[in-house]
C-alpha cells in the first residue's frame, strides 16, 4: 500500500453465484483522513463490497488490506432486540476487547453527541427506528477504528442528528480516519472528499459535469 | 474467555428477557405434565424396551407422565436452541467485525443453553417425581438431560436453514411432539416396538427414560453410548451446515 | 365487489407464495391427521358424549376423526390468523391507495373462507379415506364448524396479538390442547368437565364423535346451534375489538 493508504483493494472478483460475478476486478484505495462516498443503482453490489472490505465475505480473486482496525455500521439493524441501549454498548464493545470503563466512557459520548442520551435504560425493541440507527452506528465507533465502513448510515434520522454525524465525520477525518460511506443522498455529495460510483461491478469516479450517477442529468 | 463469557451473559440477559421464556420454561412444562396426569387411560400395558426387556404393566399414569415429561424438555430446548441460533444467526456478522470468533460466539451460546437445558431438566425432573419415583433417580435426569441436548442440537440446526421463527416453530411442535408423545409413547403408539424408531431423535433417550423409571436395567448399555453418538452426529452436522453457510 | 375479490386475489397470492404458510396450514395438519392413523395403538375405548350415549371403537378411529378436526383448527386457525394479521398491517395503506373500508375487511375474510373450505374438503377427505364414518355427512359438517370457529379464534387472536410467532404458538397450542385432549375422549380427566364445554372445538367434536361412530344423530341441532353462536361471537367481537379497542387493548397492540 502506498504510504498514506489504510485501505487497499485490488482486482476484487466476488459474487454469491461464481458465475455471475457481483464485483469484477475491482480496485479502491483509501487514504487516511479521506471520506469516499459509494454510490450506485439498487443492487449494484454496494453492501456486498462493503462486507468484502470489513471481511465477512471472502473474494474470489484479488485482495483486500486495511490497515489497523475497521469499524463497521450495516445497513440493517443489528443489535440485540432484548438489550438496552447501554447494554448493546456493552455486549459489542466487550466484544471489541474493550474495558467497561472504556465502553460507558465512549458510549456516554456518543449517546450525547448523537442526542439519545435519554433511552440509555431503554430496550432496542421499544426504540423508534431512527434511534436504534443512531445506536446501529454509533457501535462502529467503539474502540476507534482507523477505518470506518458505513451502510446508509443515516436512515431514519432526524435532521440534528444528521448534521451531527456528519460533524462526527468531519472530526474524524481530522483524527487521520479513513471513512467508506454507502449514500444515495445527492447533498452528501458535497461532504465526501471523493465520490466513486458502483456500475458493472467496478467503481468509478465521477468525471464530469452531466454524469448520469451524479443525477445531473440523464443517463 | 473473558470475552466467551461475557458475551453468555448478555445473551442469557437477551434470552431472558424474551416475553415466553417464563411460558417455556416454567407454565409449559407444568402444563405438558397435567395433560399426561389427565389424559392417562385406565388400561394398564406392558412396554417392550429394545433388547427384549418387557416391563409388565407398568401404572398407565407413570408411564404417559415420563412420556410427556420427555416431551416437555424436549420442546424446551429445541425452542431456545431455535430461537437463540436463529436471532444470533445476523448478530454473528458483526460480533466477527468486532474481533469475536467463529468459535467463541458458539461456546457462549453453548453454555446459555447447556444452562437452560439444565434447569428445564431438573424442573420437569422433580415436577415428574410427584406421579414416579424411579428406581434409578441420577439416570431419570441423565435420559432427560440426553433428551434435551439432542433436541437443542435439532433446534440449533432448523435455525440456519428456516428462513422464518414461524416455520421453525412449527417444524419443531410436529417433530418434537410427534416423536416423544406418540411414537415413543407405548400406550398411545402401534409403533412403539419397531426397529425404524432407532433414527429418531427422542428414542435412545427415551428408552433410557423408562428403564431408569421402572426396571434399573442396562443403564450402562447402548441407550446411553447411542444417545450421545446421535449428538455428536448432529454436533457434526451443525458445524457443517455453518460452515457451508460461509460459502458463496 | 371487484375491489373485494381483487384484494381476496392479492392476499391469497401473497399468503400461499410463502412456505410457512403453505408447511404450517397445509402440509403439517394433513402429517397430524395421516399419522394419528397411522400410529395409534389399537385398544378399545368406551366413552359418552354429551346426549348421555355411550360410544365403542378403538382408539385409532377415535383418534382418526378428532385429528381430522385437529388438522383442521390448525389449518384454519393459523391461516385465519396470517391472513388478519397481514390485512391488520396493510390497511391503511390500502384505504389511502383508493379500496373501500368493506373491501379491506371483506377482501381477506373472502380469501379465508376459499381456502379453507377446499381444506376442509380434503382434511374430510383423506379422514374417510382412511375410514369411513356411520354418517359422512355429520363428520364433514363437524370439521367445517370446527374450520369457522377457529378461523374466528385466529382472526382474533391476529386482532388483539398479530405477532407472527407467538400468534402462531398460541393457536397451535389451544387447537392441540382442545381437539387432542380436553374436547377429546382420550383426555380422560378432563372430557366431558363443565369447563370443558366452553372450549370452541367441543361441540364440533361431539357432533364428529356421534356422526362417525353412531348411526343416528340427537346432538347435531344443539351442537350446530352453539357452535355457529361460538364462532359468530368471536367473529364479532374481532371487529369489535378492531373498531372500537379499549384503552388497554390499544397500548398492547401498539406494543405488540
Amino acid at each position: 500500500m502506498t504510504s498514506g493508504a489504510v485501505l487497499r483493494a485490488q482486482e476484487v472478483t466476488f459474487g454469491y453465484n461464481r458465475n455471475h460475478p457481483i464485483l469484477r476486478n475491482l480496485d479502491l484505495e483509501v487514504d487516511a483522513g479521506e471520506i469516499v462516498g459509494i454510490s450506485g443503482e439498487n443492487g449494484s453490489g454496494k453492501s456486498t463490497l462493503l462486507k468484502a472490505i470489513i471481511g465477512l465475505l471472502k473474494p474470489q480473486q484479488g485482495t483486500i488490506r486495511v490497515r489497523g482496525r475497521a469499524g463497521y455500521s450495516p445497513q440493517e439493524l443489528l443489535l440485540f432486540d432484548h438489550l438496552t441501549v447501554r447494554e448493546n454498548f456493552r455486549v459489542f464493545g466487550r466484544a471489541a476487547g474493550l474495558p467497561r470503563a472504556r465502553i460507558d466512557h465512549d458510549a456516554d459520548s456518543l449517546m450525547e453527541r448523537l442526542g439519545f442520551t435519554k433511552y440509555r435504560e431503554t430496550k432496542i425493541g421499544e426504540l423508534s427506528g431512527g434511534t436504534a440507527q443512531k445506536l446501529n452506528f454509533a457501535i462502529s465507533l467503539l474502540g476507534s477504528p482507523e477505518v470506518l465502513v458505513l451502510d446508509e448510515p443515516y436512515q431514519g434520522m432526524d435532521h440534528a442528528s444528521y448534521v451531527a454525524f456528519w460533524e462526527m465525520q468531519q472530526a474524524l477525518r481530522r483524527h487521520g480516519k479513513a471513512i467508506i460511506v454507502v449514500s444515495h443522498l445527492i447533498e452528501d455529495e458535497k461532504r465526501f472528499t471523493r465520490t466513486l460510483h458502483l456500475v458493472n461491478g467496478r467503481l468509478q469516479a465521477c468525471a464530469q459535469k452531466g454524469c448520469p450517477y451524479c443525477g445531473e442529468g440523464p443517463p | 474467555m473473558n470475552r466467551v463469557s461475557s458475551l453468555a451473559g448478555f445473551l442469557a440477559l437477551d434470552f431472558l428477557r424474551h416475553r415466553l421464556m417464563v411460558f417455556l420454561l416454567l407454565l409449559f412444562p407444568l402444563l405438558i405434565i397435567f395433560m399426561a396426569v389427565q389424559g392417562a387411560p385406565d388400561q394398564p400395558v406392558p412396554i417392550h424396551l429394545d433388547g427384549d426387556l418387557v416391563v409388565p404393566m407398568p401404572a398407565p399414569e407413570e408411564i404417559q407422565v415420563l412420556s410427556f415429561t420427555m416431551t416437555a424438555v424436549a420442546l424446551v430446548g429445541a425452542l431456545t436452541g431455535f430461537f437463540t441460533g436463529f436471532q444470533l444467526k445476523s448478530l454473528t456478522m458483526r460480533l466477527e467485525v468486532l474481533g469475536v470468533k467463529p468459535w467463541q460466539v458458539g461456546l457462549a451460546q453453548a453454555i446459555v443453553l447447556v444452562g437452560v437445558d439444565v434447569f428445564v431438566v431438573a424442573f420437569a425432573g422433580n415436577v415428574s417425581r410427584f406421579w414416579i419415583e424411579p428406581v434409578a433417580p441420577g439416570w431419570h435426569y441423565g435420559a432427560l438431560l440426553l433428551g434435551t441436548f439432542v433436541f437443542t442440537l435439532f433446534g440449533l440446526i432448523l435455525a440456519r436453514v428456516a428462513d422464518s421463527r414461524a416455520l421453525g416453530l412449527n417444524v419443531i411442535l410436529a417433530v418434537a411432539v410427534l416423536d416423544t408423545a406418540f411414537l415413543e409413547n407405548p400406550v398411545l403408539s402401534r409403533r412403539f416396538t419397531e426397529g425404524w424408531l432407532d433414527i429418531l431423535p427422542a428414542h435412545r433417550p427415551v428408552q433410557l427414560l423408562y428403564r431408569a423409571g421402572f426396571t434399573g436395567q442396562d443403564l450402562w448399555g447402548v441407550d446411553a453410548a447411542a444417545a450421545v453418538l446421535y449428538s455428536l452426529v448432529l454436533s457434526g452436522i451443525l458445524i457443517a451446515v455453518m460452515r457451508i453457510e460461509r460459502i458463496p | 365487489m371487484n375491489q373485494t375479490f381483487a384484494l381476496a386475489h392479492s392476499f391469497l397470492l401473497d399468503m400461499l407464495r410463502q412456505r410457512t404458510v403453505v408447511f404450517s396450514c397445509f402440509i403439517l395438519p394433513l402429517v397430524i391427521l395421516w399419522s394419528t392413523w397411522w400410529v395409534t395403538a389399537d385398544l378399545p375405548m368406551e366413552f359418552r358424549i354429551d346426549s348421555g350415549r355411550i360410544i365403542q371403537s378403538s382408539m385409532i378411529d377415535i383418534h382418526l376423526v378428532t385429528g381430522a378436526l385437529t388438522a383442521m383448527a390448525i389449518t384454519a386457525g393459523l391461516f385465519a390468523f396470517l391472513v388478519t394479521a397481514e390485512a391488520r398491517r396493510v390497511a391503511d395503506p390500502l384505504k389511502v391507495a383508493g379500496y373501500s373500508g368493506f373491501a379491506v375487511a371483506a377482501g381477506p375474510f373472502t380469501a379465508i373462507l376459499g381456502v379453507l373450505l377446499v381444506a376442509a374438503l380434503a382434511s374430510f377427505g383423506l379422514a374417510t379415506a382412511l375410514d369411513v364414518p356411520q354418517q359422512p355427512l355429520g363428520v364433514l359438517w363437524s370439521v367445517v364448524l370446527t374450520t369457522l370457529t377457529y378461523a374466528a379464534v385466529g382472526a382474533l387472536i391476529a386482532t388483539v396479538y398479530p405477532r407472527v410467532m407467538e400468534g402462531s404458538f398460541i393457536v397451535l397450542l389451544l387447537s392441540f390442547i382442545d381437539l387432542m385432549f380436553v374436547s377429546n375422549p382420550m383426555g380422560e380427566g378432563v372430557y366431558m368437565q363443565s369447563w370443558a364445554y366452553w372450549l370452541p372445538g367441543f361441540w364440533a367434536t361431539q357432533i364428529a364423535l356421534e356422526s362417525g361412530f353412531l348411526a343416528t344423530d340427537t346432538v347435531l341441532v344443539k351442537a350446530t346451534a352453539l357452535s355457529l353462536m361460538y364462532a359468530l361471537a368471536l367473529g364479532l367481537l374481532s371487529v369489535l375489538l378492531r373498531l372500537r379497542p379499549p384503552a388497554f387493548l390499544r397500548r398492547a397492540m401498539r406494543a405488540a
